[in-house]
């Protein structure tokens, strides 16, 4: 579960690997914060959203992450060819939006659980999703450019 | 594209599967990382912050000293630890190398071993006072703590009988010897839920 997010926010193993890491080593650090009031996954989960959240603004103030994610991103084997276009076409998104479709699309979460994780309101997520949508359904259409 | 196939197109979007060995390792790199006490690897990454980090960390310290002066300890009661969702939790994400989980006045923290070596046994609850400190420590049969200044070891018979040895050490509930007679310990072993999650017991 941990690495899929990781995964998926950055969009390169190798990166996924180093977040997942990061996100036990926190949660190790960390363990008095936890107050089992949610479940240890949950909490896991929080840690790992904000680091890829934070991993991804530093990228992104260096001016590389998007273009590395997606030309350079050590590319792992897909399955399969959609895959690779749904991987690079999730590229193409604000790590806001794609916050927002990971949460609430792959992890299943509600608007208003998945606003709450991103410290944003529910009406402000749910816009975010829409245009994150609109932006795949152009870039997945045949005769888009993802890349 | 309408919403259905979008849909579609991203839920049949697979993650890259990675090799079982890759797995095998991860919990590993993750003591290894730990024991180096490396903070994280993204730290490369990361550098061009430092200042501004430096100056928000700087704040963000004083701001909880403030509430931690204020509010005084805000440590966890212990609930996490006595009804056993921590124990089970951090085996799950450790399987093989949780040895102890320590809790105390710094905190509540696990000590993982290097290697996936540790044996699976019941639990066993230890509180340990030493002059003005109270340690609990949720354990296994065959592991080394820390009481009395020294490594002991933590045994516990069939019978459930827990006994804590070491060099010049030597604790049972019947009888302390050595450095142990000032130290005061109270020991239970603890039916493991994950045998018979029907039953309950004070973990």
């Amino acid at each position: 579960m941990i690495y899929s997010l990781t995964y998926r926010m950055s969009g390169s193993a190798r990166d996924a690997e180093d977040l997942a890491q990061e996100t036990f080593i926190r949660a190790y650090r960390h363990l008095d914060s936890y107050r089992g009031q949610a479940k240890f996954s949950s909490w896991l989960y929080r840690i790992a959203l904000n680091l890829c959240l934070r991993w991804k603004k530093a990228e992104r103030r260096r001016g590389l992450a998007d273009h590395e994610w997606a030309v350079f991103g050590n590319v792992p084997d897909f399955p399969d060819q959609r895959s690779e276009r749904v991987h690079l076409a999730m590229a193409q998104l604000t790590p806001k939006q794609r916050a927002a479709i990971v949460l609430t699309f792959y992890d299943g979460l509600t608007h208003a659980e998945a606003g709450a994780l991103l410290g944003c309101p529910e009406k402000t997520l749910s816009g975010r999703l829409i245009a994150a949508r609109r932006r795949l359904a152009e870039l997945l259409t045949p005769g888009g450019t993802p890349a | 594209m309408n919403d259905d196939d979008l849909d579609e197109m991203l839920r049949e979007a697979a993650v890259p599967e990675r090799p079982q060995a890759d797995w095998d390792r991860f919990p590993g790199q993750v003591v290894l990382r730990l024991s180096s006490g490396e903070t994280r690897s993204l730290r490369r990454r990361f550098w061009p912050l430092a200042a501004a980090g430096l100056a928000t960390a700087c704040a963000g310290l004083l701001l909880g000293f403030a509430l931690w002066h204020r509010n005084g300890f805000g440590g966890p009661d212990g609930t996490e630890l006595r009804d056993g969702r921590m124990l089970q939790a951090l085996e799950a994400e450790f399987p093989g190398r949780l040895q102890a989980i320590i809790m105390d006045a710094r905190g509540v923290r696990p000590q993982l071993s290097a290697s996936s070596d540790v044996s699976e046994s019941d639990p066993i609850w230890l509180e340990i006072r030493e002059g003005k400190e109270r340690r609990v420590v949720v354990t296994f049969s065959g592991q080394v703590i820390r009481c009395g200044g020294r490594d002991v070891v933590v045994l516990a018979d069939h019978d459930g009988q827990v006994m804590l040895l070491g060099p010049g050490f030597l604790w049972s509930p019947q009888a302390s010897a050595g450095e142990a007679e000032g130290v005061e310990i109270k020991a239970e072993q603890l039916t493991d839920r994950r045998k018979d999650p029907t039953k309950r017991n004070s973990l």
